[in-house]
């Protein structure tokens, strides 16, 4: 057994979060989540000239074979940058579906343009009839003379308003035979794809779709007739171990800026502290990132090791509920305990709380992520 | 033991809930439903303000004399249920349950005569100047300074957290006269005109995308001496009272059960699965508790007695589970939390929202909602005072 960082991790996350403290300050971050397109095309070129957009995809595809360890060190620092690009929906979801399921000639047209930055996609899964079943999908994928034609609603399309593509997941009805879910590369302006586009709670930006009998050719199918259920669980969990990296990152930051404020404001003459009530709930807080930390490296481990779907998928969804409970309390009591103005849009205090309302309500809450947990036990 | 209301408690039950049924408009209910703010917006809550007013509703607490409605506090608990349980928005208290009483106990024959009739009518929207950049939970460490020039006080300093100061024309504040072997001495109450010269508003944004809070400064701000209330250096104790009117509101049950109910209505079909069912029954029998306090307090004073420690506890509870209900709000949408709509009042959108409209405050209530524990006297600060006044620790 190892659990130590390589030293090539080690110097990865540290020019990471270098780079982010010189080139994304938080007023830098206030700017582009103030702009209309929420998104800065300077910094993603930035990043895929630092080899970040290459990271995750095999050397064969043109990537730098990084493993979701290496993927959880990059997000910590996304997170505590609060990082509003897209990477998560791009580069994880839906380069890592190309990866995975893409035929050779996908591979080779997408993967290039997606990790030189040129091409940016955003993973439309997610319908408003789902609701609480995260993955539940009723877009259909119909058969017309050599391609498909597409009918459907996504909502909560992350990152939706940059993308240039998207990656659509949709129940393919294949002569007669049973239902298997596939992935359709679709042109935002292809006819029949109406996009509402709107901001989310951490001010990132996402949209919904209506897919109203979009015609798509068969190169948009993404590899051959399988069913692609697996491989949708297998990316999603690794963007859950990569945005569970991401909230540790910003929760961090949240007790390290709690600590530094209460150390420096008094309140009755000394400290606030010095009042042994909050000492004990900064500890507690401490506590809680450890453990996130624990059972967030189990799943990025993991994601990667071939243990099995199963295996895999509990370990994810142990994290994701584990996390996501740990980073509520450390943003609900770093509001606290920073006062009333905690509670403002002036500190970036909110701006992480949000960020972390947004994880819990991405990719599967932690109510479906339990329930997911107990099903996967008795498999 | 009893639970039920007397006969002629009954009657009074029905007298108001004819007068809501009568007065009560769909567009006052509908802004109330969807404001995200702590307090309406005085475009919401006033046409109800004034519809009290012509009642003599306003004011509950206040004696008959200075225009209250001479109420027992079980009417006034039947009064203020029936307009929760109806959707009607609460009046701003900083007018009603803040300055009011403090005028009433403190107050000179004079300012009592121009501003009680002034909260009354609504014509006057106060706003309350305690807290300070360097003066939180630390009150008394404020350091506004009035010093006497002629008929006048000049006023230097700044105010911060200030409800509703971009609406109000009057504050009442404490500032400091003199320096005290205490912090507390040389503290004084004074009645501010907000639109006097030197007072400049700043907006501060919540973290739930409201205006409802502001920093205020003051450059050589005349007020006249005739504002200072009751004595000159003895503002510390007039403000502590009214501190006490601030936390003992104490009837929140009907309010919260009515958020709860909002989010069983968005939560449709999904409030059947057994999780969210059990979150759903756990707050409610939070909120059945805080009932049954409620009713414990109301029903010691009906009786004459001081209701005690229990009315601090319950104010520590309330504030708990109203984020307790918030939360749930968040769980209650799921994916679908994630949506966020900047513009704001909600009830004046006019385009095509991005969720649907009763959906549309759950996110910004729960964010807005952290503030609970915090103003008022934050949670930490108040279990600090339970243990020492009431446990003896
Ligand atoms: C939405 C909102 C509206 C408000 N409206 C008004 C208004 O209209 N007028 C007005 O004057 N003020 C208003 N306030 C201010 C409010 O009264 C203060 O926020 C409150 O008193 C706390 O002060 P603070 O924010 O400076 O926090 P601090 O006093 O700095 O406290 C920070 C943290 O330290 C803790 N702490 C402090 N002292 C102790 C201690 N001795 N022991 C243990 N823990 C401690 C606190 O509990 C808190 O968690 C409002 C606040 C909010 C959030």
């Amino acid at each position: 057994m190892d659990l130590s960082h390589t030293a090539e991790q080690l110097a990865l996350r540290e020019s990471a979060a270098r780079f982010l403290r010189d080139r994304y300050s938080f007023e830098t971050r206030r700017r582009i989540e103030a702009s209309a397109e929420g998104f800065d095309a300077e910094i993603w070129r930035a990043f895929a000239d630092l080899g970040w957009l290459a990271l995750p995809f095999p050397a064969d595809d043109g990537g730098l074979d990084g493993g979701a360890i290496d993927l959880a060190l990059l997000m910590e620092t996304f997170g505590a940058a609060l990082v509003m690009e897209p990477y998560v929906s791009s580069v994880v979801l839906c380069g890592g579906l190309i990866a995975a399921a893409g035929s050779g000639g996908q591979r080779a047209e997408l993967i290039a343009e997606i990790l030189a930055g040129r091409l940016v996609l955003a993973f439309a899964h997610h319908e408003p009839a789902a609701r609480h079943e995260y993955g539940r999908v009723g877009t259909s994928a119909v058969r017309m003379g050599n391609g498909w034609r597409l009918d459907g609603q996504k909502s909560i399309v992350l990152d939706a308003p940059m993308a240039d593509r998207f990656l659509v997941t949709a129940q393919v009805g294949e002569d007669g035979g049973t239902a298997a879910l596939g992935l359709f590369l679709v042109a935002k302006q292809a006819p029949g794809m109406n996009v509402t586009e709107y901001r989310i709670v951490d001010g990132r930006r996402a949209g919904s779709i209506v897919l109203d009998g979009v015609i798509v050719g068969a190169e948009a199918k993404l590899g051959g007739g399988q069913d692609r259920a697996e491989t949708i669980a297998a990316v999603t969990d690794r963007a859950v171990v990569a945005l569970a990296a991401d909230t540790i990152g910003a929760m961090q930051v949240l007790l390290d800026k709690t600590i530094a404020h209460t150390k420096t404001r008094v309140q009755f003459g000394q400290p606030l502290a010095a009042n042994q009530v909050l000492k004990h709930r900064m500890v507690n807080m401490a506590v809680r990132i450890e453990e996130a930390r624990s059972i967030a490296m189990k799943a990025a481990i993991r994601a990667d090791d071939g243990s099995g779907a199963a295996v895999r998928g509990q370990a994810v969804s142990a994290a994701k509920v584990k996390v996501a409970a740990a980073a509520r309390f450390v943003a609900e009591q770093a509001v606290q305990l920073h006062g009333a103005m905690g509670v403002t849009d002036e500190l970036d205090i909110g701006a992480y709380f949000r960020r972390i309302m947004a994880f819990e309500a991405s990719y599967g809450t932690p109510a479906w992520h339990l329930k997911r947990y107990a099903a996967l036990r008795d498999v | 033991m009893d639970l039920s209301f007397s006969l002629a408690e009954t009657a009074f039950q029905t007298e108001v809930r004819d007068f809501i049924a009568a007065h009560l408009t769909a567009d006052i209910k509908r802004a109330w439903a969807l404001t995200s703010a702590f307090l309406a917006e005085p475009d919401v809550a006033g046409p109800w303000h004034r519809a009290l007013a012509t009642q003599g509703w306003v004011a509950p607490l206040w004696p008959r004399e200075n225009g209250g409605p001479g109420w027992t506090p079980a009417q006034h608990y039947i009064f203020e249920t029936e307009c929760a349980l109806a959707g009607a928005p609460p009046l701003a208290p900083l007018g009603i349950r803040m300055v009011g009483p403090v005028l009433i106990g403190f107050g000179s024959a004079a300012q009592k005569a121009h501003y009680l009739p002034r909260i009354l009518s609504g014509e006057d929207y106060w706003c309350q100047g305690y807290s300070e950049p360097g003066a939180g939970s630390d009150l008394a460490s404020l350091s506004t300074r009035a010093v006497h020039d002629g008929d006048d006080y000049l006023v230097n300093g700044s105010k911060i957290w200030t409800t509703h100061a971009h609406h109000a024309n009057r504050m009442f504040a404490l500032v400091r006269t003199g320096q005290g072997e205490r912090k507390q001495e040389g503290i004084s109450f004074l009645l501010i005109d907000m639109t006097a010269p030197g007072i400049s508003v700043r907006p501060i944004r919540t973290m739930g995308g409201d205006h409802d809070v502001n920093q205020v400064f003051f450059n050589d701000v005349r007020v006249p001496v005739a504002n200072l209330v009751g004595e000159e250096g003895k503002g510390w104790s007039y403000g502590k009272y009214l501190l006490e009117f601030e936390r003992g509101a104490g009837i929140a049950a009907a309010r919260m059960r009515v958020s709860l109910n909002r989010l069983r209505a968005i939560a449709l079909g999904a409030a059947g699965d057994p999780l969210l069912a059990a979150r759903f029954s756990e707050i409610e029998i939070d909120i059945d508790t805080v009932e049954m306090t409620e009713l414990r307090i109301m029903a010691s004073l009906q009786a004459g007695q001081n209701p005690g420690p229990v009315a601090s506890m319950l104010w520590l509870r309330t504030t708990e589970v109203k984020q307790a209900v918030t939360r749930l709000g968040v769980d209650v949408l799921g994916a679908d939390a994630l949506p966020s709509e900047p513009m704001r009042p909600f009830h004046r959108l006019n385009r095509h929202a991005v969720m649907d409209e009763d959906a549309l405050p759950v996110i910004p209530l729960h964010l807005n909602g952290r503030a609970e524990t915090i103003f008022g006297g934050t949670s930490e600060v108040q279990r600090e005072i339970i243990g020492k006044l009431m446990l003896g620790l």
